[in-house]
């Protein structure tokens, strides 16, 4: 770098270290907030998108059309291979099988309105339900039509005062009885299972409550859930792959990406605001440090120092007090993201991008600087030295 | 015979109805020590100003190594300040949070001069104006005498084409007052020139030509 002002801008700015001093600390409040901001709410998708990928990201949800309920379950599910599938299996929720609302339980007098829930056990599985009380259906239940077997869900099973203490039991269904194998608690992404009564396909049948739609529920590796959607329809339904549909979570930059949109207006509008309050404190102090200096910008005049070279060093100063002040805006704002998410229990993200603010910092110094920098560098030298 | 650096025609000045200077015609050449005397308000700042460059003439031509620099722009006239000019003004116009040296360094910043080698120049100048112990003090703990001196080795440091000084021996004893002088005859050189305004009629007796401001005019 060039000489500058004997002392140069960093040092001309310490010896005024008590005015400058208020301004690095408006310009790091307000870089500060934005990058605290910025970290904090990326830190927070991150953290979320993280969830649900675990939870459901992972999940695809095929629609086979009403015949795919003639093929046994383990015939359906050797199709799917075992490659990026971690587990699969029917589930029609209350929602898509449409049967929900006419489900009557009755035992011992109480009657009790719930959800039907047609499900394998492997179905149940790959939601992540678990067993609260019982055993899974068994093997022989699942397609054997004589065998009426039911779970119920944790909640229902509480209205109901229905324990399963003494091993299965009897339970009335739309006025048919079927066998309680288990008490079930739902998984973690929704809470369906637990007010539902769980029917094997064969009794749904059998209680003609079957829904329109075979619904499979595959779980696969979270980075090929997009390949194993579009292979599901071919591999589960070959004869007409077309007339399954497919719903699979998107991926997990765009869950963030989606997450993100929103906060990001408010950041824009955040971001902005400091800008304007960074440079306005910047064009305050460097008027205030133009006309404290006069009479040395006089001198320098006098001497012989070009306008350019004046409005320069003021320029230079207005700069360096920004980047000063977002630097140090920066490690402040860090610090709190880094104490927010630590208290949250989420893992910091502090985003790239961030480290643009100095440089933003800098870039809006010497923007707010150039209107001081250009009155300092009009004082005329004769006028300034008579006085 | 010496180039004429500087030449005054009927130069005029006035401050709106006020008319300091009238018609001034005065010509300096290198190697010459000129001194201007006359009375208190008679103008003699308001002269050393325009030959400077840091006033302009109202009325009148000002040729400056031969160039008309009356009507010049003020790029123009920063530019010459820079490369010929040296003052040393009546109040000193030292920078107050800067230290002695720094003032002499600030003082050749403003010419240009950025070389490693200027700090050697500046102590050495400090040195030969009997600041040597004072360089990191700062003016205002300075006597006047000092801040004079601090001044003088200003502007001796950047060897001015032409050393303009406005009382420089003003606020020094005799004994100080004949060293200053020394190092002003010492910096006339061949091809540099020296005005001093003075009421000091021993400063005057140093100089080659003395030059009397009367009523707008001036005499020799
Ligand atoms: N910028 C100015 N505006 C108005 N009057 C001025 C200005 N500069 C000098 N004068 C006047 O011009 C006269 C001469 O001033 P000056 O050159 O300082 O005199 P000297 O240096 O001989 O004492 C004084 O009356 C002074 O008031
Ligand atoms: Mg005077």
């Amino acid at each position: 770098m060039s000489a500058s002002w004997p002392q140069g801008a960093p040092r001309t700015v310490l010896r005024r270290w008590k005015r400058n001093l208020l301004t690095v600390v408006a310009v790091s409040l307000g870089a500060g907030s934005v990058v605290a901001l910025l970290a904090i709410t990326q830190s927070s998708a991150a953290r979320l998108v993280e969830r649900l990928s675990s939870a459901e990201g992972s999940v695809v949800i095929a629609g086979l059309p009403g015949d795919a309920w003639d093929v046994p379950e383990t015939v359906l599910l050797s199709n799917l291979g075992s490659r990026d599938v971690q587990s699969a299996g029917t589930l029609v929720l209350p929602d898509t099988s449409g049967a929900g609302a006419d489900i009557t339980l009755v035992t011992g007098g109480d009657a009790v309105r719930g959800g039907l829930v047609v499900a394998t056990n492997e179905g149940l599985e790959t939601r992540q339900a678990t067993l609260e009380a019982g055993r899974p259906f068994p093997v022989v239940g699942v397609q054997n039509r004589d065998a009426r077997y039911a779970m119920i869900g944790t909640r229902l099973a509480r209205q109901l005062g229905f324990t399963l203490a003494s091993g299965p039991r009897a339970l009335m269904v739309n006025g048919t009885q079927v066998t309680v194998s288990a008490i079930v608690h739902d998984g973690p992404t929704g809470t369906a299972l637990s007010t539902s009564v769980i029917l094997t396909p064969a009794a749904a049948e059998r209680l003609e409550l079957l829904p329109p739609n075979r619904i499979v529920q595959v779980r696969t590796q979270p980075a090929s859930t997009a390949d194993a959607a579009k292979a599901i329809p071919r591999l589960l339904y070959p004869k007409a792959p077309e007339e399954v549909s497919v719903q699979f979570p998107s991926r997990p930059e765009e869950l963030r990406r989606e997450l993100l949109g929103d906060s990001n207006d408010l950041l824009s509008i955040v971001a902005s605001i400091m800008v304007g309050v960074t440079a306005f404190s910047i064009v305050t102090t460097m008027q205030i440090a133009v006309s404290e200096r006069r009479r040395e910008i006089g001198i320098a005049r006098a001497l012989g120092m070009s306008r350019a070279r004046v409005g320069s060093e003021f320029l230079l100063e207005a700069a360096f007090l920004g980047l000063i002040g977002s630097g140090v805006g920066w490690i402040l704002g860090v610090l709190l993201a880094a104490l927010v998410t630590r208290l949250y229990g989420w893992e910091l993200v502090v985003p790239p991008m961030t480290a643009f603010v100095p440089v933003g910092g800098l870039l809006v110094g010497a923007a707010a600087g150039t209107w001081p920098a250009v009155s300092a560098s009009r004082l005329d030298p004769g006028e300034l030295l008579r006085s | 015979m010496a180039n004429s650096i500087a030449e005054l025609t009927d130069v005029g000045r006035s401050y709106g109805a006020a008319r300091v200077l009238d018609a001034v015609n005065l010509t300096l050449r290198t190697g010459e020590s000129v001194a201007i005397i006359g009375p208190s308000g008679s103008g003699k700042s308001t002269l050393l100003s325009i030959l400077g460059l840091l006033d302009t003439p109202s009325t009148g031509s000002y040729r400056l190594n031969g160039v008309e620099v009356a009507g010049a722009k003020a790029r123009q006239r920063t530019q010459l300040r820079r490369s010929m000019i040296g003052f040393v003004f009546q109040a000193f116009h030292l920078v107050p949070h800067l230290t002695v040296r720094e003032n002499v360094l600030f003082g050749m910043y403003a010419k240009g001069l950025t070389a490693v080698e200027d700090a050697t120049t500046a102590e050495a100048q400090l040195a030969a104006v009997g600041l040597g112990h004072r360089m990191h003090a700062l003016p205002s703990s300075l006597s006047g005498g000092e801040q004079q001196r601090t001044a003088l080795a200003r502007a001796l440091a950047v060897r001015p084409t032409l050393l303009l000084c406005d009382e420089p021996t003003g606020n020094l004893d005799s004994k100080n007052s004949a060293s200053v002088l020394n190092l002003l005859m010492d910096s006339v050189a061949v091809d540099r020139g020296l005005v001093i305004v003075t009421h000091d009629t021993a400063v005057a007796d140093r100089c080659e030509r003395v030059i009397q401001v009367a009523d707008g005019r001036v005499s020799e």
